[in-house]
């Protein structure tokens, strides 16, 4: 049985090429061109690759989750077989956000390395800080996978969930200063690490904890509600037939 | 191509009428608007008042050409994306190989696909630019808004549409629909980056999808002297004039590369 689980994990990676290989690397290309850039201009590429952790990764994984879910050229064979469609769904989310999080986790661990990621000084001397500095991407990185496959289950399309995922995370940029400056919308503040409290090292621990802190647990809070109104959703995987023709 | 005027016209038609019956494009830009009118109206920016204060301070044609601006600043960035799957789509429901063997030639198709796709995802677009139209002709208490109004929707956010629509149809030829989508968004966010000084970017350039050259040359608009920004940028009526025919010139120069690109694909098979 676990053999049986392997090889399929195995024909999933197979399968994904393009979300797990080639959009990381287009992501790659871009980032890599943007450091040259700052550093033949002398500036310093910490909050190129703060933001590359925190904000390009997850939103590049939720768009990936979007169009693995919307779509699936084999999905009406795939409901006549004894596996069911939601677990296969949920093995493909799931491996798209290991591998992204581990490119996250690396990206954030490159930042370290180099002496590069701004922390706020009463946090330095906590031996949890850098378990705690993880949240950077992962609270981000689920919340945007969640809301990725719930847009896409609600409005089985890719193109839409592509469209609605993008315009919320853009919109989510330019009003950066309304989210934080209004209690209400807070949680939905995706990236206050390179948009609010940037550089961090002299961060007040209150403004560290409205802004930062608070709004991880809140997302994840959130991620996790839309995680299970998703499985509830891939449930009624006969309605992405219809998603397959309308388009 | 004048011949083949009845082939391009039947491919706008069936694009428009396909792209427009779709519930996404509607569901989209009905979410997104939302989303959108709740963040405007968040802090001391508010809309409503923002207007109330252009339309007291300045001529009816500017306070449409700033409408016209911020129309242009957000709404493409679902135009892109819901553009984006027109092309692959033909590939996908294996019909490209049936429409080669028709006798519509390939840049007729392509430029019907395109102007249908692209005019049937502007009426959203034109229907929420409509709404704000009437807001501000109810607030000057001028009917002259609208026909103003068409105006500054041709000179402002037509040519960026166009520009936007041919790089999103031809795009997806050799890029997977997703991670164009993706590209995209990170390009028109840093469109919106232009009043920072220290960021090289495009906007402020002649290649301004966003019409900022067009605004300031053509219509007089200044968003650094209002005091919103500290760039001082300024364009020249011929600067706007050129930064127009720019982005029409290179859209159909990118749909001119597109049939070029698919018909070395087609004979090379």
């Amino acid at each position: 049985m676990p053999s049986i689980t392997l090889d399929r994990l195995r024909y999933e990676i197979r399968l994904a090429r393009k979300p797990l290989l080639l959009a990381p690397l287009a992501l790659l290309i871009i980032v890599v061109a943007l450091v040259a850039l700052e550093r033949a201009l002398g500036q310093s590429p910490a909050r190129l690759l703060l933001a590359t952790a925190e904000m390009l990764l997850p939103t590049l994984a939720g768009m990936l989750v979007a169009a693995t879910l919307a779509n699936d050229d084999a999905l009406e064979l795939h409901l006549t077989t004894l596996r069911a469609y939601p677990g296969t769904g949920a093995l493909r989310v799931a491996t798209l956000l290991a591998w992204f999080g581990v490119l996250s986790c690396l990206t954030l661990g490159i930042l370290a390395a180099s002496g590069m990621l701004s922390l706020p000084d009463f946090a330095l001397a906590n031996p949890a800080r850098w378990v705690v500095a993880q949240l950077v991407w992962l609270a981000p990185l689920l919340a945007l996978a969640a809301l990725g496959a719930c847009l896409a289950l609600l409005t089985k399309s890719r193109s839409a969930s592509g469209a609605l995922l993008g315009g919320a995370w853009l919109l989510d940029l330019i009003f950066v200063g309304a989210i934080a400056q209004t209690a209400w919308l807070r949680p939905a503040l995706l990236f206050p690490a390179t948009l609010v409290i940037y550089p961090a090292t002299h961060v007040s621990r209150a403004d560290f904890m409205t802004y930062w802190l608070t709004t991880r647990l809140d997302l994840l809070g959130a991620a996790l509600l839309l995680f299970l109104v998703g499985w509830a959703l891939l449930h009624n995987s006969e309605s992405l037939l219809k998603g397959a023709i309308a388009e | 191509m004048s011949l083949y005027l009845a082939e391009l016209s039947g491919a706008a038609r069936y694009e428009f009428r396909m792209q427009v019956r779709r519930p996404t494009l509607w569901i989209v830009f009905a979410a997104f608007t939302g989303l959108l009118i709740l963040l405007l109206n968040q802090g001391q920016s508010a809309i409503g008042p923002y207007y109330t204060h252009l339309v007291a301070h300045t001529t009816l044609l500017k306070v449409l050409a700033d409408w016209t601006f911020n129309v242009n600043t957000f709404l493409p960035i679902c135009l892109g994306p819901l553009l984006a799957d027109r092309l692959p789509r033909d590939r996908r429901t294996k019909v490209d190989e049936l429409f080669t063997s028709m006798p519509a030639p390939l840049g007729a198709r392509l430029v019907g696909k395109y102007l249908g796709a692209l005019l049937a995802t502007l009426l959203p677009i034109l229907l929420i630019y409509a709404a704000g139209v009437g807001y501000i002709a109810s607030l000057a208490h001028n009917p002259l808004a609208f026909p103003l109004a068409v105006i500054t929707f041709a000179a402002i956010a037509l040519p960026g549409m166009l520009f936007v629509g041919a790089f999103s149809i031809a795009c997806t030829a050799i890029l997977w629909t997703p991670l164009y989508q993706f590209l995209f968004i990170g390009y028109w966010y840093w469109n919106t980056l232009w009043f920072h000084a220290d960021i090289f970017n495009l906007a402020r350039t002649l290649l301004s999808p966003i019409g900022l050259i067009i605004v300031m040359g053509v219509f007089g608009l200044n968003e650094s002297s209002d005091g919103q920004h500290a760039i001082h940028i300024s364009a020249t009526l011929l600067q706007g004039v050129a930064s127009m025919v720019t982005l029409i010139v290179v859209a159909a120069l990118v749909l001119f590369a597109l049939e070029r690109y698919l018909h070395w694909r087609q004979v090379s098979q």
